[in-house]
């Protein structure tokens, strides 16, 4: 569904990937590990669309997207919910997940998927009327997640959801992630610190170091390597 | 091996600008035939250096404070005043010697500007703005209301110092008033220069890009504001003094709001952060009034109302081509290289909104003035700046 | 105590100008976080527009004299053109740029739209009607005359201001709060990156938002003008009061930009009345220093609450 090939990209003079290359096949959930500064965040701006690569190209469902705007990215089924999650701080938890479907024009199609969404994060329906940056650390994700989902996206990007959370609040996120590409097919590249909890999820993972992948294979194969454990998983 | 070739090129750099400065512009006019006009300059063009001279003084303080310490000031024509008229008042009412009023002034200004620094503590971007901004206006209401002190509407009527008894004869008038200016412009230009590359000055940029990392770094927030704000207004007052006697009248009128929002825009439009911005921002701004003379030469349709439209339009092209000032764009030229220059002409197609689109950036404006000029170590922040985003 | 209520009543209508300006520049503030120093010229640009509609010439050609009302309404499309088309070619290039870069480009405007006014329509005092009367069901609205508020008088005039100014106040609420495109300009406000995620185009966003802005000025300047009579140094003094009013109410609040336009609408006005030779006898102050008066109680408001009165974003992250 998502093929980026030999993608390099920069900051400014700042190099942060020195050709990128990974598949992401439909239904699938894929996770990209890696240290601080290995460029995995880079690599979903890039296919976001805010960043552009300098070489290489991204392919989403045959079509290339490397060189388009973020918009028009979003309009074509890709969601990104961004690290830090860049919540709409002053607006209230519905009005972040209307926003999320402001591409779409279905009212009826968006009730029903906000109803999805108090579905699968009750307290977020408890708290509709809440201004988004009173919200704790783990509902915020949660809306954050919500409001990716309200594009009703093919491909949703998510980076480091466990990012600041308590352990458990992160295992009922994950598993909500589990039951969103189960559920609604929806495809889901995942990248994450926390290395345990994504392979246990994914089906396969990319392991980026400086900008390069550096391995590649399924989730369950890089939970046996020793390397990944050592490095990643601790142990 | 480069550096004794680099190091004569500097130093023949400096000779001719100062054979420039202390010869060519106050004497060339003593020959004639050496050259068309421009290159000779007449008393006018003199009295124009003079001016540049003393804007320099004002725009070097103010961009210790927005350009360097982020703190916006739109009310700098209210230390000018205060300095002019304390040299005024010295002068005029009490005789004071024209050289004791200028440090006087400078301090007494300071002062003040100190005052002003310690409320405006409490305030950042728009909200300090605005709060200058009505020090500046209440400025003139204020002189011409305390007449007794100010002598009101009618100013004060200082007469310019003559040229002193050991330089009579070898210097006119207008010659000795540019040097009496020059020589102070330089000398705060190497206080300036000097407190730029102190503990003081790094505190000073310090404390404009994150005030909070500042304070976790030991530096004391309010204590540096309020020195940026003092020094400031030192220079400020300085200016004020020199215009007393250059000018030699002050008065309410002098010193309208328009003269502050003028300051600002020397120091945006010459370079913030940047000593040699500030003497270009001043020369632009008394030099760029010059573009009418010009256009009316070359018989331009220029009605009577052109000037402003002029001016206006060449402040938005040169903030649209130059956006860090004018010193900003020397800086890049002189470090031109292959990928830089292809870099610079994407930025600029993509600022006339060709479709070269990177991702509009949104980066933390912190106290809300000054860019990250060029001479800076480039502390790397992604274009499309998450807030607070670590790189992964 | 009647005078003391009908100078509230006069500073009420001159405060709801203030605030409406004060609006204008809340409104791209919070978008972009530029000073917009060219809103009042922009507003009294646009008035002269609508007085050319009204005198009944065009660029120089006679034409019939369009009611008042028909030419408030096309100066209102004119005026949002011209936001959105000052946004595209001079503001957009300079976006993203240091902010102090595109106030610099705002004073430009400023300059060039001052004296092209003055280029156009001269520097002779133009004068510029109130709406005319409306006569419905019997009552008179508008015009000439004058309502009595139990002790205060008030002209037709002012009310009208008043009326307009909330009528706008108002429809901008609903806009922000109940369309979708009105909350896609305050998320875009507070978090452009997040917006572009969501599919909006933060450019469009930005047009829109000064388009707006320049419509709302431009009501401003079409109110103040009967007031003060039609001339280039028209806004200056309102522009001043109005930034002032934004930053008293908060420079990212909407309701703050009114309701510190009309506070200050009624400070000016007890302060001019007030401090006359009848009823204050010092030296050292007086009516002249009315302005001076307002923007020390805005300079002590943001010493207690240095954001403004409901100003929030004091918030920074590190």
């Amino acid at each position: 569904m998502l093929r980026i090939t030999d993608v390099h990209a920069a900051y400014g003079p700042i190099l942060a990937l020195h050709g990128v290359t990974l598949e992401v096949a439909a239904g699938s959930i894929v996770t990209l590990l890696g240290p601080n500064g290995a460029g995995k965040s880079t690599t979903l701006r890039v296919v976001s669309g805010l960043l552009h690569p300098t070489t290489g190209t991204i392919e989403f469902e045959g079509r290339r997207i490397d060189r388009l705007a973020p918009e028009r990215i979003v309009s074509l089924g890709i969601s990104h919910v961004p690290e830090n999650r860049q919540l709409f701080a002053e607006l209230t938890v519905l009005e972040n997940l209307r926003l999320g479907a402001y591409i779409r024009h279905d009212r009826n199609g968006i009730k029903e998927d906000i109803e999805q969404v108090f579905h699968y994060f009750p307290i977020l329906n408890e708290r509709q009327k809440q201004v988004a940056g009173t919200l704790s650390g783990g509902e915020q994700q949660m809306l954050a997640i919500g409001r990716g989902l309200m594009a009703r996206p093919r491909l949703l990007l998510l980076d480091e959801p466990s990012l600041g959370l308590a352990p458990l609040v992160t295992r009922e996120i994950f598993q909500i992630i589990k039951s969103i590409n189960h559920k609604q097919k929806v495809t889901i590249l995942l990248v994450e610190q926390n290395a345990n909890l994504a392979l246990e999820i994914a089906q396969h993972g990319y392991v980026l170091e400086t900008g390069r992948v550096a391995l590649a294979d399924t989730s369950a194969n890089l939970q046996r390597s020793e390397s990944v454990r050592r490095s990643y998983l601790g142990y | 091996m480069l550096r004794p070739i680099i190091a004569r090129r500097k130093l023949l750099a400096f000779a001719l600008l100062a054979f420039f400065l202390f010869y060519w512009i106050p004497f060339s006019h003593v020959f004639p035939g050496w050259g068309p006009f421009p290159l000779q300059f007449g008393s006018y063009r003199v009295f124009q250096a003079t001016t540049i001279a003393m804007w320099a003084i004002v725009a070097l303080g103010l961009n210790l404070l927005t350009g360097y310490n982020g703190q916006i000031s739109l009310g700098h024509g209210a230390f000018v005043a205060v300095g002019g008229y304390t040299a005024a008042i010295l002068m005029f009412d009490h005789g004071w010697p024209f050289w004791a009023t200028i440090p006087v002034a400078g301090f007494m200004t300071g002062t003040v500007g100190f005052l002003v620094g310690v409320p405006a503590l409490r305030l950042t971007g728009p909200y300090l703005a605005i709060a200058t901004l009505a020090l500046a206006i209440s400025t003139p209401q204020i002189l011409l209301k305390y007449e007794g002190l100010t002598h009101g509407s009618q100013g004060i009527n200082v007469n310019s110092p003559p040229p002193p008894a050991v330089l009579d004869g070898v210097l006119n008038q207008t010659q000795w008033l540019y040097f009496l200016a020059l020589v102070i412009a330089i000398i705060m230009t190497i206080i300036a220069w000097n407190i730029v590359r102190s503990r003081v000055g790094r505190a000073f940029v310090a404390i404009r890009d994150s005030e909070i990392a500042a304070q976790a770094m030991g530096i004391s927030v309010p204590r540096f504001k309020t020195m940026a704000f003092a020094i400031s207004a030192f220079f400020a007052g300085v200016c004020g003094a020199v215009y007393v006697q250059v000018i030699g009248f002050v008065s309410p009128r002098s010193f309208d709001v328009l003269q502050s929002i003028n300051y600002l825009t020397t120091v945006v439009v010459g370079g913030l952060a940047s000593i040699l911005g500030s003497i270009l921002g001043a020369a632009a701004f008394v030099l760029v009034p010059e573009i009418n003379g010009l256009l009316d030469q070359l018989h331009l349709p220029a009605a009577n109302q052109a000037p402003g439209v002029i001016y206006g339009a060449s402040l938005i092209l040169v903030m649209i081509l130059m956006p860090y000032g004018l010193a900003g764009f020397i800086h890049r030229l002189t470090r031109l290289q292959p990928p830089l220059v292809r870099q610079s002409l994407i930025d600029f197609a993509q600022q006339i909104g060709l479709r070269v689109r990177t991702a509009r950036s949104a980066p933390d404006r912190g106290s809300g003035a000054a860019p990250t000029p060029p001479k800076d170590v480039r502390t790397p922040r992604p274009p499309d700046g998450d807030k607070g985003s670590s790189s992964s | 105590m009647e005078l003391f209520l009908q100078q509230v009543m006069t500073g009420l209508a001159t405060g709801s100008v203030y605030g409406l300006v004060a609006l204008a520049i809340v409104l791209i503030y919070r978008s972009t976080d530029v000073i917009n120093f060219a809103q009042g010229e922009m507003a009294m640009f646009t008035t002269f527009f609508a007085w050319m509609l009204i005198d009944g010439s065009f660029l120089g050609f006679h034409i019939h004299p369009l009611h008042f009302w028909i030419a408030f309404a096309l100066t209102l499309v004119f005026a949002a053109t011209m936001g959105a088309l000052l946004e595209r070619i001079v503001i957009r290039p300079v976006e993203g740029r240091p902010i102090l870069t595109i106030v610099i480009v705002t004073l430009g405007l400023f300059s060039i739209f001052n004296n092209l006014a003055t280029w156009s329509w001269g520097g002779i005092p133009k004068a510029f009607p109130a709406p005319p009367e409306i006569h419905v069901t019997g009552i008179t609205f508008f015009g000439d005359g004058a309502l009595d508020i139990g002790p205060t008088v008030i002209s037709y005039h002012d009310l009208t201001i008043m009326v307009v100014a909330v009528g706008i106040m108002l429809a901008l609420y609903v806009f922000f709060q109940y369309t979708p495109i009105g909350l896609a300009m305050r998320g875009t406000a507070q978090n452009p990156v997040a917006a572009r995620l969501m599919g909006i185009h933060v450019g469009n966003i930005l047009t829109l938002g000064w388009a707006l802005s320049a419509l709302v000025g431009a009501v401003g300047g079409m109110m103040i003008a009967p007031l003060v009579l039609l001339q280039p140094p028209m806004m200056m003094g309102v522009l001043l009061y109005a930034f002032a009013a934004a930053v008293l109410g908060g420079m990212d609040s909407p309701p703050g930009a009114v309701v510190g336009g009309l506070t200050l609408g009624i400070v000016e006005n007890l302060v001019g009345t007030y401090t006359t030779e009848e009823y204050l006898h010092v030296d050292w102050f007086g009516p002249e220093m009315k302005l001076t008066a307002a923007l020390v109680v805005i300079v002590l408001v943001l010493l207690i609450r240095p954001t403004g009165l409901f100003g929030r974003r004091a918030l920074r992250r590190v």
